[in-house]
């Protein structure tokens, strides 16, 4: 693992993967489809055992498995959880993950978790603060750590730079490396009025060891959510051929939570993938 | 670690208090609306509003406040099915949301966020009706059995009858999954139903008085319940306290009569062993 953001660390390209999702856990175990890797949820497998354990292990058996975790809360206020970091430790030992993710987001302030991916101003003082942290998350676990960009319903009137430059800056600060969302790219350009090739353009490709590519969902009063419920919208596979060619391929998996498809038509829709991963350099976006 | 930013705290700590302000239920069906008048009015002014879309930083942070109580209430109707449709959509909402307010989750996992549902439903009056109680202690069951680790099955193929004989005058480990329960209406039927109509705002079920007894056990990869009968139950309790077999079965035969000791002696032998088929039995020394 490299010790400086001076150094740079080469992520293999696993290919295309799903997240693992219950609804397709018995499929999988029975038929052993061919996937290049799944990515599993950290905190649905950091129990002491039951059926979760079990599976994974079973999988593990097949299929090379990241992990990508929802409750970190890198940006919160609150002092980092060693108990969590431990049983994360612990479960990336076993399933030897070869990095993982969190998200860019706090999650629990004063001990109370929210259960949500919430947002920060984007200022200079949150971003070293969390690049501090994030340091020391990666330190404690002795492999590489991604953050991922948001999807964000609110902005702040206290921003001081664009979302890309903090993400960046974190990045750059912790020497940690990105996974980078694409639909979550849109989802915050549509609500916050900002333009994605903006963001695409800013983006230090070399930090990104993983993709994510997701569907989102409209509110009647034009919010986009990012609801992992839905197949990948155009434009947003459109900026995914962009990212690709500038990540020059990197591992990607496709989200969906919600709304499940068949196991088939799952991985029909991250097979999509592959029709945008071009290595021309006159990709533009 | 790096100082904390106060402003930070400070921002985190109104945003949280914000989302997580209790929805107002309009109706028994658990239409709401969310009181965006109780969020910190010097928070809403840091929010950017999108004009074009006639929102309001106030209408934006309400995203956040729906998408907290959508999530945890639809985590509690799939871990509370029964309850749900005892108490009904509006008040199992309400309860939901009374609960959180009193013990917001401090996990990073949903699986605990009904930890102290049962502590909080037994101090409120509101929610404290003993078979809405006794639902919810039952669920928790299934939640801690799905969850709970597996040790090695025991085996006492490898023993002498002597050395076999030694083990059962130690204290019986059991699986960590396996949970006693002894319900006073018919909560376990009326579980099942819930589950299989997997309705959470269908009619309201109405439980029957029924004393039954239930071992709670994980079999292979869902959670089950298996009837047995009030020796059992009070044989299985004791072992489960740690009294070795000796003294557990001594424990239940002082509680009976002439009849019942007859029964327990004649039936010993296969209860052990059918709770052993069922791998309800783990290994002492692991």
């Amino acid at each position: 693992m490299p010790e400086s953001h001076t150094m740079t660390y080469q992520a293999k390209n696993l290919g295309i993967g799903i997240g693992l999702r219950v609804p397709h856990i018995a499929h999988i175990i029975a038929n052993k489809p061919d996937v290049d890797f799944f990515e599993i949820i950290s905190e649905n497998y950091m129990v002491d055992g039951g059926p979760p354990r079990e599976n994974l292990d079973r999988i593990l058996e097949h299929y090379p498995v990241v992990q990508h975790g929802v409750s970190l809360s890198i940006a919160s206020a609150d002092d980092l959880d060693f108990e969590y970091l431990k049983k994360l430790k612990a479960l990336c030992r076993h399933t030897q993950t070869p990095w993982f993710s969190d998200h860019l987001c706090w999650t629990r302030c004063n001990s109370h978790n929210y259960h949500d991916l919430l947002p920060i101003p984007y200022t200079e003082e949150y971003a070293d603060f969390i690049a501090a942290k994030a340091k020391i998350v990666q330190d404690y676990m002795e492999i590489p750590f991604a953050l991922e960009n948001l999807s964000t319903y609110v902005a702040f009137e206290n921003s001081q730079m664009p979302e890309w430059e903090f993400y960046q800056r974190v990045i750059d600060k912790a020497g940690v490396y990105m996974m980078f969302d694409v639909n979550n790219v849109y989802v915050s350009a549509v609500n916050h009025q900002f333009d994605p090739v903006d963001y695409l353009k800013h983006i230090d490709y070399s930090r990104v060891v993983q993709c994510h590519v997701a569907g989102h969902t409209e509110l009647p009063n034009g919010t986009l959510l990012d609801t992992h419920n839905d197949h990948v919208k155009d434009v947003v596979w459109e900026m995914y051929r962009y990212v690709y060619q500038q990540t020059g391929g990197v591992s990607t998996i496709l989200e969906w939570d919600a709304d499940f498809l068949t196991f088939d038509e799952t991985m029909a829709e991250a097979a999509i993938a592959r029709k945008f991963q071009i290595q021309d350099k006159n990709v533009q976006v | 670690m790096p100082t904390i930013p106060p402003s930070l705290l400070k921002l985190q700590q109104q945003f949280g208090e914000a989302i997580s302000t209790p929805l107002e239920l309009l109706d028994e069906d658990a239409n709401f609306r969310m009181r965006t008048e109780h969020y910190d009015l010097s928070l809403v002014k840091l929010l950017v509003p999108r004009e074009d879309l006639g929102l309001s930083g106030m209408d934006r942070l309400a995203t956040y406040n729906q998408q907290y109580w959508f999530r945890l209430l639809s985590t509690m109707q799939e871990e509370y099915p029964l309850l749900a449709r005892l108490t009904g959509p509006g008040v199992f909402a309400q309860l939901v949301m009374d609960y959180l307010q009193q013990f917001p989750s401090n996990s990073a996992s949903l699986r605990d966020l009904s930890r102290l549902l049962v502590t909080y439903m037994s101090m409120d009056s509101h929610y404290n009706r003993a078979s809405w109680v006794q639902a919810a202690e039952l669920e928790y069951l299934y939640i801690h059995a799905f969850d709970a680790g597996r040790l090695p099955v025991l085996d006492l193929s490898h023993l002498s009858p002597e050395q076999q004989v030694d083990q059962l005058a130690l204290p019986i480990r059991f699986q960590p999954d396996l949970r006693l329960f002894s319900e006073s209406w018919n909560l376990v039927e009326l579980r099942m139903l819930a589950r299989s109509e997997n309705d959470p705002e269908g009619p309201i079920l109405i439980p029957a008085h029924a004393q039954h007894h239930w071992a709670i056990y994980r079999k292979e990869h869902y959670v089950t319940a298996e009837a047995i009968g009030v020796f059992q139950y009070q044989l299985l309790d004791a072992l489960m306290q740690g009294k070795p077999l000796e003294d557990a079965v001594n424990h239940v035969v002082e509680q009976t009569d002439d009849h019942g000791r007859a029964f327990m002696q004649e039936r010993l032998t296969s209860w052990f062993d059918h709770w052993r088929r069922l791998g309800w039995f783990a290994q002492p020394d692991c």
